[in-house]
């Protein structure tokens, strides 16, 4: 029965990146359309994912069947570049068709000026396409020149506002791009000597625990966290996520930082499976565990909007590393990771939107000084509190459900007999509540009293859209079981 | 001597010297401050990457591998790219800041912010007086 | 014998490069820096030679050190006429104090720290060390040789490099395509084109030798282009050579460009991209599959391609030696 959808799904997978690359290679060439393009290509590539999700669904029932893996040029691997689809990638790009469509909405709004347009959208679209890509790669070489993409046109839309912060921000971020692809590459190029190959299954069914995996795993593992600013390699993350404009920082702390996570996982559940071995697993659980208390500490003391919520981003990925070590003895736990890095991409995502909606109606992103903007813009503010409600995990929102199956794997560690799944669950249970205080700093000035005062005008995007991602986001929690059924759908998972 | 030159063979040699190079690169990447130089200590890391690869790719005694040294060339384009890039970065830093270092710390609270959404941003109205004049 | 004197060479060599790169990153100088860099990029060139690798050797040649070479003496010299003007700016004042001597930071970056070298030092010897540890336990070549000889047939052309940047692997190259065109992007989207810092250079000599030197390049360019499809050669590297012909033509007359208009200019370095995808997808539609071909129109498809690609590039490269965007492309 299920016969035409497999059939058609390799079809839809070329379909989905060639879309994605038109659609960039159009505004680059027509600038002067590029919105309209970037407008109606994003409401399109967002039912292109939809139907491609649809397609995988009814495709692959069984496990065996779901990795769609599509010969590019009709040249197989190991000669040729494969691209490579199964549940986690389908959720990732589902995640970011999501968030790139409300984005693009958003900046309809907010990118108003005739010259600056011409400059976003071409930007913006090679980044989507970008992290298309990087999503659907199942080629080490490929995965690095997909994330020179998503890195070279991140780096361009963080320098956009072309003050002094941002162009060191984003001077800072290019450099420390550049060291951690060239970390990666470097890796790649071990295993090619090592196997001879590039296609990450084969070298997956290769893969034997040698000199060469170490180096490699290391030289890859420490390139992505560097791009995606786990602990402690998180410095860069602060000054060019706070100044970049607000519909960039969405799309840099919800999908960008998020593609070097998912790469990440996928390299430690396949090529590098065989050598996560406990004390590892806690070492980096450690590392969350810092991140957590560090990033929330520098979100509670710093003085702007969207200074707290670029830190909030280092302290919520304290979470990702601190599900390392229960995925080790938990194997289910990884699909809850990857069920909570969604969730806080769309709340992060429209955590900055919200921000960024306040800051153009305050002019300015000093919490001391944003009462009266607060209290007058009350939509603005319940999108941003929904949002931070789903970081905190209150009940009833994804964020909730997440750290709900985060804590249940937590606390079957501890009933495995792991004493440190102590440290993991308060960990988890703590984090919740530094969360919920810096949301309530960001929030709280709305019910102080004072005067009202609207400030700028805003556009109807920029009012409504934030507001519609973090009710997504809230409602995230209701497609869990879908997203976890989708997640099975990755061969080699248990 | 014989022993010692087949012991040395350019598939051992190169790929150890192009590691040693990675790792030139990353320490002058961590001493030196100024962006350029920044710059140059990533160009010669890449350099050791595709050193190491094209060494992999020279082992054994058939042809080179065709593979690895179209995967150098497409290396060499791409960190052609972002040299170039991250140089139009530098000379925009200097002209804001007049270093071609970066800021250090943190973002700073008191700073002004540049909303690109705001009606006083906009650098057409900027281009309308300059072209008025 | 012949083998312990290329085992002396590459010794030589090696030790050589290792030893430009140090002086490199060891110079307080920038000027020397870069010259050093590159004498590096040539110095690679050879090694490359050395490794039975021409194709990379002439891109390392044009590329790594032609063009990045250009670009940072380039950048030099902005960053001096910056240093100049904003002295020039406020000559009455003192010398701001945060910005400790704006003209010597400019060009000249003070010996790092002491308590940095052992820190730096051991951390980068970790790192080297246990690469080379892990590259002397790998097995003697496993490559793809073997492979990419068997397909050889069916790929359109005879030169093995070239039926896998532009057939094999041609998602990877159309990305790197990509990627100039996104880093012109980038450098376009920082601010609008401001005058090089550069004099028309007085008498008849650089023109002169422009005249000759300008239809050699072109030459050489096409000629490269053409042989890649059986010998070393092709899109990129006559790219390069081409490119650097075109920033020798701007700086031979840094004060008038000419402005090409918007949307010419645009379609030109696009045009690598925008045919290889167009290609790509009706290989999509009629059979291989994205960014493939079928095996009779193999050759004349990539021919396509890959001169399209050789104007982007050019094209991409002046624009980046440029480096803001032009004015005409703000109407």
């Amino acid at each position: 029965m299920s016969e035409a959808p497999a059939e058609m799904l390799p079809l839809a997978i070329s379909g989905l990146v060639a879309l994605s690359l038109t659609l960039a290679i159009l505004a680059t060439v027509w600038p002067r359309q590029a919105h309209r393009i970037g407008g109606y290509g994003a409401v399109l590539m967002a039912a292109a994912v939809v139907a491609l999700s649809a397609l995988f669904v009814a495709a692959g029932p069984e496990p065996e069947s779901a990795a769609t893996r599509v010969a590019l040029g009709g040249w197989e691997a190991p000669l040729g570049v494969m691209l490579h689809l199964d549940g986690l990638s389908m959720t990732l790009l589902v995640l970011t068709g999501v968030v790139g469509l409300a984005t693009s909405l958003y900046s309809l709004g907010y990118v108003h000026d005739p010259i600056e347009r011409r400059q976003f959208w071409p930007l913006w679209l090679w980044l989507w396409a970008g992290l298309n890509m990087l999503l659907l790669s199942g080629d080490a070489f490929n995965l690095y020149i997909s994330l020179e993409v998503v890195s070279l046109s991140a780096v361009a839309l963080v320098a956009f506002t072309g003050t002094a912060a941002a162009v060191s921000g984003a001077m800072r971020y290019l450099l420390v791009n550049i060291l951690g692809s060239l970390s990666f590459l470097m890796g790649v190029v071990l295993l090619f000597g090592e196997h001879g190959v590039l296609d990450l299954v084969l070298l997956e069914a290769r893969t034997e625990i040698g000199p060469t995996e170490r180096m490699a795993a290391v030289l890859m593992t420490a390139g992505l966290m560097l791009k995606a600013a786990l602990f402690p390699l998180h410095v860069w993350l602060a000054p060019a996520h706070g100044s970049a404009p607000a519909p960039v920082s969405a799309v840099l702390s919800g999908l960008v930082v998020t593609g070097s996570f998912y790469l990440i996982l996928r390299l430690w559940m396949g090529p590098f499976a065989p050598l996560a071995t406990p004390a590892f697993g806690i070492l980096v659980g450690l590392l969350g565990v810092a991140a957590l208390v560090w990033g929330s500490a520098q979100a509670l003391r710093s003085g702007r909007l969207k200074s707290i919520v670029a830190y909030s981003t280092v302290a919520q990925f304290g979470y990702l590393l601190i599900a390392f070590p229960l995925m080790l003895i938990e194997s289910e736990a990884w699909k809850v990771v990857v069920f909570f890095a969604i969730v806080h991409a769309l709340a992060k995502a429209s955590v900055f939107l919200a921000a960024g909606t306040l800051q153009h109606a305050a002019g300015h992103d000093r919490v001391a000084e944003m009462g009266g903007v607060l209290r007058a813009r009350g939509r603005t503010v319940f999108a941003l509190g929904l949002a931070g409600v789903s970081l905190m995990g209150l009940p009833f929102t994804g964020g909730f459900i997440a750290k709900y199956l985060l804590l249940e794997a937590g606390l079957s560690t501890i009933l495995a007999g792991s004493l440190i799944g102590v440290l993991w669950v308060i960990a988890i249970a703590g984090g919740g509540l530094l969360a919920a205080g810096y949301v309530l700093r960001m929030v709280a000035p709305a019910f102080h009293r004072g005067a009202r005062d609207a400030g700028e005008a805003v556009s109807p995007w920029m009012d409504w859209v934030p507001l519609g991602l973090a009710v997504v986001a809230a409602a995230a929690g209701f497609a869990g079981t879908l997203t976890l059924h989708t997640l099975t759908l990755t061969p080699g998972a248990p | 001597m014989e022993w010692l030159a087949q012991q040395l063979a350019p598939g051992l040699i190169y790929p150890t010297a192009g590691a040693l190079l990675f790792a030139l690169g990353l320490y002058g990447l961590i001493r030196r401050h100024h962006l350029v130089l920044r710059i140059l200590a990533l160009n010669i890391m890449g350099s050791g990457v595709f050193m190491v690869l094209l060494g992999i790719a020279a082992r054994g005694e058939g042809a080179p591998d065709p593979v690895a040294q179209a995967l150098t060339l497409t290396g060499i384009v791409v960190a052609v790219s972002a040299t170039a890039f991250a140089l139009a970065l530098v000379v925009r830093l200097a002209r804001i800041t007049g270093q071609a270092m970066m800021l250090p710390g943190p973002p700073d609270d008191e700073a002004p912010v540049d909303d690109i959404s705001r009606e006083e941003h906009a650098p057409s109205a900027e281009y309308e007086r300059e072209h008025r004049e | 014998m012949s083998n312990l004197l290329l085992v002396i060479f590459d010794l030589v060599l090696l030790a050589g490069l290792l030893g430009v790169a140090w002086r490199c990153l060891a110079s307080t100088d920038l000027f020397r820096a870069v010259v050093l860099f590159i004498t590096f990029g040539l110095l690679l060139a050879l090694a490359w030679v050395r490794l039975e690798a021409p194709d990379i050797a002439l891109a390392e040649a044009a590329i790594g050190a032609g063009i990045t070479g250009a670009l940072l003496l380039v950048t030099l010299e902005r960053l001096r006429s910056i240093a100049v003007e904003r002295r020039r700016g406020r000559p009455d004042q003192p010398p701001d104090p945060a910005g400790a001597d704006a003209l010597l930071h400019a060009l000249h970056d003070p010996p790092p720290p002491r308590r940095t070298f052992v820190p730096a030092l051991s951390f980068a010897l970790v790192v080297g060390g246990l690469m080379v540890t892990a590259l002397w336990h790998q097995p003697d070549a496993v490559g793809l040789e073997p492979v990419v000889d068997e397909h050889m047939g069916v790929s359109g052309v005879d030169h093995p490099i070239t039926a896998v940047l532009l057939n094999f692997r041609a998602y990877d190259t159309f990305l790197e395509l990509a990627i100039v065109l996104i880093a012109l992007l980038g450098a376009w989207s920082l601010g609008r084109y401001d005058r090089l810092p550069a004099r028309p250079a007085p008498g008849p000599i650089l023109p002169g030798t422009l005249r000759l030197l300008v239809p050699v390049a072109i030459v050489t360019g096409v000629y490269i282009l053409w042989a890649g499809s059986h010998a070393p050669g092709g899109a990129f590297q006559a790219g390069a050579i081409l490119g650097a012909a075109g920033i020798l033509l701007v700086l031979a007359r840094p004060r008038d460009l000419p402005m090409a208009p918007s949307t010419p200019l645009r379609l030109g370095l696009t045009a690598g991209v925008g045919l290889f995808l167009a290609i790509g997808i009706v290989g999509l539609f009629i059979g291989p599959g994205l960014l493939g071909y079928p095996p009779e129109w193999a050759y004349p498809l990539i021919i396509v391609i890959e001169i399209a690609a050789t104007l982007s590039i050019a094209l991409t490269l002046v624009a980046l030696f440029i480096a803001g965007r032009p004015a005409g492309d703000d109407h």
